[in-house]
């Protein structure tokens, strides 16, 4: 049975209006961070009109649902917010965590303090949504993330607990996501016009079947056809949830994953980015992509996690490369640690910068790491001697692991990994490696080959 | 003395629930603790449901009765705690009858208020409390209800049902008698989700029955009465438009708004609200918004410049309506406001994202109108949408425009990508891609593990091809049981567990391997261990689920006896090869499968295929008939000069004839054939659509031309039939004779198009006598041995599985695909509407392998079928077509003027509405490059030419892309529907909506010359 998480915010979040104009609270709530009336922002939003549509969006993005039935639906999770290095981050995926959104509000997008960075849940209730509404272009909306100045709310009000079944495909999106992010290279970059022409041919419905962005008579336009370099976009009804920001933008921005496993759609209005990245099909969520397992194989001193954890702050930038060269660690482990740091809920990837930044997960470390059955599933593999290393060389390893009835065969030769079990022969490596590929790599140590 | 247990046991065997009562009261906590155990054992006895078989059936039911329950819910509340009542799912039933009424005044536990507001979604939507024990249980002080628990309960309390006399009846004074409720909780109905918008009744009022009555009928009441503001429920059904609300009810609010009829001054006060709903995404609410500030334009307080910053959104909507409605409002806007007329300007170039011919012409006429102070407010603010302004747009506006640009100077491509060229189209390069073979037993191992999802349309092929040919090395093995997890999966499939893209092909492959690994089994049970344990535990499992459910079938697998329930014929191709593959593992034979492709998606290397037959004939064998057939339908023949040359080299006698025939489109059979089967597949293969004339007279004359050729005729035709309809009088199903046009494909033979069958009796009577002559004349052994177009045919289209192997059924006649299409559009298109989703993803796959086979100079039928496809309501199936149609007018390898006349034919027929082409055309053919813009004009050309003289409806919409079209091409060599045209243009024009668009066409086709004879 699942474990329940509670939201406990010391107040509801809300839109108020007062004589100096709109006055925003976001109540914060962090499992990890319990200090009492942590405010980690506190200023005015230059686009409050935007800024508040985009995290109207962010929250339909929260409350949808591409694969999983109304039942799932019922508890609606509420988004996190990373306010640092005058950066504010507005975080969340679907339910089915097949889509990702994030809100990025720049230096430029505020005018405002950050007392204490850090990454925290913030309280998305209806009402304060409601309110969200109706900000008009050009009103003052001040914005507060955690304790606010407001008179209203510093009588300090009645504890508001929200109890929701801790969103565990939230928490292994939200650990996976930025490896595809970060694999991603711009492809194509669209006008205000271009976006809202591509936007009028996209299909009716809930296709199943893939979609192709192409570029056709000069025009940008979804076809069911793959041509020359398209971008392959399955489950592509996902972008509606983005089709009411499209008359807003300046301009939008696509980022495919090399292997098409998912696009980054990024909207820009200023100093205002929305960014949506859509899994590789409307079935499948990022949490069982397996995306970062082959990182957590190997084992990384502890001390450079600590080192990295210890030393950043939220929405820093984080350069592997530069941490390795200054700690002296050669490249593919540095690699790992960005692979292992995100797992461990630690770092965002930026698709703009193209770089990771540092924003520690508001969940408990001791969940986040329990979150990777298949690794799981392996190391209970090795424990109960079920896999047998026939041959081991540096060119070819070959082992046969007991499965349910069956003994599977591993093969891994150079970069390459193949089982017979029935996970892998499905999708051929695309969704990560099978448990008994990851056992036999854990035993013969060779997870980086 | 009586343990509590036994008390307690006793008391609820006698439903004795006062005495339950009492003695719970008596229970300490000690008790209780005590006791729990005991009652968690009696309520899994009592409420978990217990299955009951019987011969026929299988059913479930309940140790307790309903009284029972009750009992076992109360004691559960009292003695356990919160988590273990959540967990029994006896929650709702406390509220049943008030029975907490009992208890509460002695017990009430801390956890009652937050487990009733706080329930998860699946125990919420089990209670059933009343709105007014809610209220009583808030006044008492054990709860205090959260909105959400109100709303879940509220909608339903003004419509009281009474069982005796099974009707509803509506009670609005209900919500009078707790003040809180028109204070606080009928407010929440605006604020948060609800069901509200489903509620519409049909109650008993005052002796009738009034149908359809709604909360909004509370609303108005409780206004006009004054027991609610009437000015806060206007501006709360607005604000519901920006909350986020589904469409269902923000449209309720919307109609509710409507309902209580506000006034100008009203509206006036209400301004903020209206305009914030401008941004909604919902279009009924949008549209109603535009419509209240219209009647407040011209008032003094109007805000007219939010209505300017709303105007880009508003302008770039979807529905045409809003867009309509909006430039309407800017105009009144600009005729109000003078000193607005520039950034009125500014805003209505933004209604040129729509390429709509009166959108356009609004945005254009009022433009012009308009005359802002520079030219350059227009200019500048239309540059953008230039790609999008129409023909007669630009002649409008012709003096705000700047030169034309071409188009890919439009597209700003990121800098790291290659400049876009002009004309990208979905045309492939036509580059074969080899197929990665099994070159050792490891490779089979994986492939086997992989064969059976379907991951590859060859993966059917190749697997029987890659066992006969490693099948010494795999007995040579040591590692046999390496196949133990592809042998597991086979038997599941086999039994019946299908999963995502497996289709009937699977199953078959899975038996083939299933019997290759008991040939295995049989020829090294040393080895092969693993391999029988699997078997074994395949059957203990299925022979133990047989022992549960008796009408189990334990599927045994045997290749022989494969077949599916439909008993389709087309499966028996495949079926063959792999018995052909099994008797060769059987009897150890080496001679490769022929049949099988060495190129994607199903080619085979004509110089391979020579290599194969060439080691038959070494070894003295007789090819298969079928697997030739198959090889030779497959053998690539795009540069066969190479082949033909190679031929002599390696063959000789028939087999060399045979190749020669097929690599030379000019060679005639020679006078004697012993095996006429594959001559028939080669000639077919070579010149697909056409009968040789030499083989055809003699031999498989008894099977018509067009199973062979796949060129039937074809006709829109009325079909009747007898639908069920409900007869509100009589209050009963009732049986009326309706009729439906349908795309009937028939032979030359039958002379003409058959005649629609009366309805009724006689139609049955008819059905006898003709249901023999309807029978299959051709059996697969006809005169001339087996052919593989004889098993072509499709019968059940409603197979929910056999989309999965449309793709690689077409791959099979990889060289002449059109008889089998010819066959699907028969069953899949005949209504070019679907009405099955399966008919859908059959076509959807048949289309996806056809973008693989097609090639230039295809007949007729594939031409039907495109056109069908385009006119489906399916919009990735005419996409689909769409994109087929790109790619073959790039390499001028399709008829557009065909496609053009077929199209017209079908919606002369009435097969599809107009406006399923025209839409097609504007979203995926128009303006792809100067060739494909000649090659759509021939289809307008044509297609337009078809039509019936009287104009069907959406004919405007498709003459003004017309225009479009003419305006972008050339003028070429088609003449063939250029009087009909003109007739039909003629005939047009006498209705008045057309007659502006056809004089302009006339114009266009004066200067241009297309469409002349």
């Amino acid at each position: 049975m699942a474990d329940d998480i509670i939201y406990q915010y010391a107040a509801p979040s809300a839109l108020e209006k007062t004589d100096k104009g709109e006055q925003l609270f976001l109540a914060q709530y962090s499992e990890v961070q319990k200090k009492e009336a942590a405010c980690f922002f506190w200023g005015r939003l230059t686009q409050p009109q935007i800024t508040a549509r985009c995290l109207v969006t962010l929250s339909n993005v929260v409350k949808s649902s591409f694969s999983l039935s109304p039942a799932d639906l019922a508890a609606m999770k509420d988004p996190i917010v990373t306010a640092g290095n005058e950066t504010l981050r507005f975080e969340g995926f679907s339910h089915c965590a097949g889509v990702y959104a994030r809100v990025d509000v720049l230096p430029g997008g505020h005018d405002g303090e950050f007392p204490e960075a850090g990454t925290t849940n913030v309280d998305f209730n209806q009402p304060m949504l409601s309110a969200l509404g109706n900000i008009k272009q050009g009103e003052d909306v001040q914005l507060s993330v955690g304790k606010t100045q407001v008179a209203l709310h510093s009588g300090g009000g009645k504890v508001v607990e929200r109890k929701v079944p801790l969103p565990v495909k939230w928490i292994k999106g939200l650990t996976s996501v930025q490896l595809y992010m970060a694999a991603a290279e711009k492809a194509f970059t669209f006008t205000r016009v271009q976006a809202l022409q591509l936007f009028q041919t996209m299909p009716n419905g809930k296709p199943k079947d893939d979609f192709y962005l192409i570029i056709r008579g000069g025009r940008p336009v979804f076809s069911p056809v793959k041509a020359g370099a398209g971008i392959c976009v399955g489950g592509v009804h996902r972008l509606k949830l983005i089709e009411a920001l499209l008359p807003h933008i300046n301009q939008l921005c696509i980022f495919p994953h090399p292997g098409m496993q998912s696009t980054t759609w990024q909207l820009y209005f200023g100093d205002v980015r929305f960014s949506l990245t859509l899994s590789r099909d409307a079935w499948r969520g990022f949490s069982g992509e397996g995306a970062a397992l082959e990182h957590l194989l190997d084992d990384i001193p502890e001390e450079w996690l600590q080192l990295a954890d210890k030393y950043s702050y939220a929405n820093q930038a984080f350069n592997a490369t530069l941490f390795a060269i200054n700690e002296g660690i050669n490249l593919t482990t540095a690699d790992n640690l960005t692979g292992r740091l995100s797992a461990m809920g630690l770092l965002g990837f930026d698709v703009d910068d193209n770089q990771y930044f540092y924003r520690r997960l508001p969940f408990k470390m001791s969940r986040i790491l329990t979150l990777n059955p298949r690794l799981k599933d392996a190391e209970k593999l090795l424990a109960e001697g079920k896999v047998d290393i026939i041959s081991h060389s540096s060119v070819k390893t070959e082992a046969t692991v007991e499965g349910s009835g069956v003994r599977h065969t591993v093969i891994i030769t150079g970069g390459t990994a193949k089982c017979t079990c029935t996970w892998f022969s499905k999708n051929q490596g695309e969704r990560g490696a099978c448990k008994h590929i990851l056992a036999v790599k854990k035993k013969t140590g060779n997870a980086n080959d | 003395m009586q343990t509590i247990d036994e008390t307690y046991t006793q008391l609820l065997q006698k439903e004795n629930y006062k005495g339950v009562l009492l003695w719970l009261k008596g229970l300490t906590n000690a008790d209780k603790k005590t006791f729990a155990p005991m009652l968690k054992k009696l309520a899994k006895e009592y409420l978990e449901p217990v299955g009951v078989e019987t011969k026929n059936s299988y059913s479930f039911t309940y140790k307790a009765n309903e009284r029972q329950r009750i009992i076992l819910a109360i004691t559960a509340f009292v003695c356990l705690n919160r988590f273990e009542v959540d967990k029994l799912g006896v929650g709702w039933q406390l509220f049943e009858q008030r029975r907490l009424d009992d208890v509460l005044p002695w017990y009430c536990p801390n956890w009652f208020n937050d487990f009733v507001n706080n329930a998860d979604g699946k125990n919420r939507s089990n209670f059933r409390i009343e709105y007014l024990y809610l209220l009583s249980l808030q006044q008492q002080q054990y709860l205090n209800p959260s909105p959400q628990l109100v709303l879940q309960v509220l909608p339903n309390c003004i419509f009281e049902y009474h069982i005796k006399e099974k009707l509803r009846k509506y009670t609005p004074q209900v919500l009078l008698q707790y003040p809180i409720t028109l204070q606080q909780h009928i407010w929440f109905l605006f604020q948060y989700p609800s069901n509200i918008n489903w509620m519409a009744e049909r109650v008993m009022q005052q002796g009738t029955v009034v149908t359809n009555i709604t909360w909004q009928d509370v609303f108005i009441n409780f206004t006009a009465e004054g027991k609610i503001s009437r000015q806060h429920v206007l501006q709360e059904a607005l604000l519901t438009g920006t909350r986020n609300f589904d469409k269902n009810l923000t449209g309720w609010f919307v109609d509710l708004f409507d309902q209580m009829k506000p006034t100008p001054a009203e509206l006036v006060a209400l301004q903020p609200e209206l305009f914030a709903l401008l941004y909604t995404t919902h279009s009924k609410a949008v549209s109603a918004a535009l419509q209240y500030l219209k009647l407040i334009v011209q008032q003094n307080q109007f805000d007219a410049a939010r209505l300017i910053e709303a105007a880009p959104v508003l302008l770039a909507a979807e529905t045409k309506q809003i867009v309509t409605q909006c430039l309407q409002l800017l105009e009144k806007t600009a005729k109000q406001y003078p000193a607005l007329t520039n950034d009125v300007c500014a805003a209505v170039c933004h209604a040129f994202i729509h390429k709509d011919d009166a959108l356009q012409t609004r945005a254009a006429t009022l433009l012009k109108k308009l005359r802002p102070s520079t030219l350059r407010i227009i200019t500048d603010n239309i540059a953008p949408y230039q790609t999008s302004l129409l023909v007669k747009t630009k002649e409008l506006l012709q003096a705000y425009l700047p030169a034309e640009k071409p188009l890919e100077v439009e597209f700003e491509p990121p800098q790291a990508q290659v400049q876009p060229t002009p004309v990208e189209t979905t045309a492939q390069p036509k580059r074969l891609i080899p197929i990665s073979y099994p070159a050792s037993v490891e490779d089979l191992v994986f492939l086997a593990s992989q064969a059976f999802d379907n991951n590859q349309p060859w993966h059917v092929d190749v697997l029987p091809a890659a066992c006969v040919n490693l099948h010494k090395q795999v007995l040579a093995s040591g590692n046999l049981n390496a196949f133990e997890p592809a042998l597991q999966r086979a038997f599941a499939l086999a039994g019946g567990d299908y999963r995502g893209a497996q289709g009937y092909l699977d199953n078959l492959l899975a038996t083939f391997f299933i019997e290759y690994c008991r040939l295995l089994i049989k020829l090294a049970p040393q080895k092969t261990a693993g391999l029988n344990l699997v078997e074994e535990n395949y059957f203990k499992r299925q022979y133990e689920i047989q022992s549960k459910w008796a009408g189990h079938v334990v599927r045994a697998a045997h290749l022989v006896y494969w077949k599916i329930s439909s008993n389709e014929e087309v499966y028996q191709i495949h079926k063959q090869l792999m018995l052909l593959a099994y008797k060769k593992l059987e009897t150890g034979s080496t001679l490769p499968l022929l049949a099988t492709p060495t190129h994607e998606p199903a080619w085979i290397d004509p110089c391979v295929l020579i290599d194969r037959l060439a080691l038959y004939q070494q070894a003295g064998q007789q090819a298969d008939d079928i697997d030739l057939q198959v090889a030779l339908t497959r053998c690539q023949l795009a540069s066969s000069a190479q082949a033909l040359a190679y031929a002599p080299t390696r063959l000789t006698g028939d087999m060399l004839a045979l190749m020669q025939f097929l690599f030379d489109k000019q060679a005639t059979p020679p006078a004697t054939i012993q095996h006429p089967g594959p001559w028939m597949a080669a000639a077919l293969a070579k010149n697909p659509g056409e009968l040789d004339p030499e083989l055809h007279p003699t031999f498989f004359n008894n099977i018509a031309r067009e199973k062979l050729t796949g060129q039937y005729q074809w006709q829109p035709a009325i079909e009747h039939y007898t639908e069920h309809k409900w007869d509100a009088a009589t209050r009963k199903m009732v049986k009326v004779p309706a009729k439906q046009p349908v795309l009937e494909l028939y032979t030359a033979k039958s002379k003409a198009a058959p005649e629609p069958p009366p309805a009724g009796i006689v139609k049955k009577l008819l059905g006898l006598f003709t249901s023999k002559a309807a029978a299959p004349a051709v059996t697969a052994t006809s005169p001339g041995g087996p052919l593989i177009y004889a098993f072509e045919k499709i019968h059940s289209r409603h197979m929910t599985i056999l989309d999965n192997d449309a793709e690689r059924l077409m791959y099979l006649f990889a060289n002449n695909p059109e008889p089998l299409l010819a066959s699907i559009t028969r069953e899949a298109l005949k209504h070019v509407t679907f009405y099955a989703e399966a008919d859908k993803r059959i076509v959807v796959a048949t289309l996806k392998a056809l973008h693989h086979l097609f090639k230039p100079g295809m007949g007729q039928m594939v031409h039907v079928f495109l056109a069908a496809c385009m006119l489906t309501n399916d919009k990735t199936t005419a996409a689909l077509a769409a994109e087929i149609w790109v790619a073959s007018v790039s390499d001028n390898g399709i008829n557009s003027s065909l496609i053009g006349h077929t199209a017209g034919i079908l919606l002369a027929g009435e097969l599809a509405p107009v406006k399923r082409i025209s839409d097609l055309v504007e979203g995926c053919m128009l303006g792809i490059s100067p060739r494909h813009n000649e090659a759509l004009l021939n289809i307008f050309n044509a297609m337009l030419s078809k039509l019936h003289p009287t104009p069907p409806k959406g004919l405007k919409k498709l003459l003004e892309l017309y225009i479009e079209v003419l305006a972008i091409s050339t003028p070429g060599n088609d003449t063939i529907s250029a009087p009909e045209l003109a007739a039909n243009l003629a005939a047009w024009k006498q209705t008045a909506s057309l007659a502006k668009t056809i004089t302009y066409i006339e114009g266009r086709l004066v200067n241009t010359g297309a469409g002349k004879a």
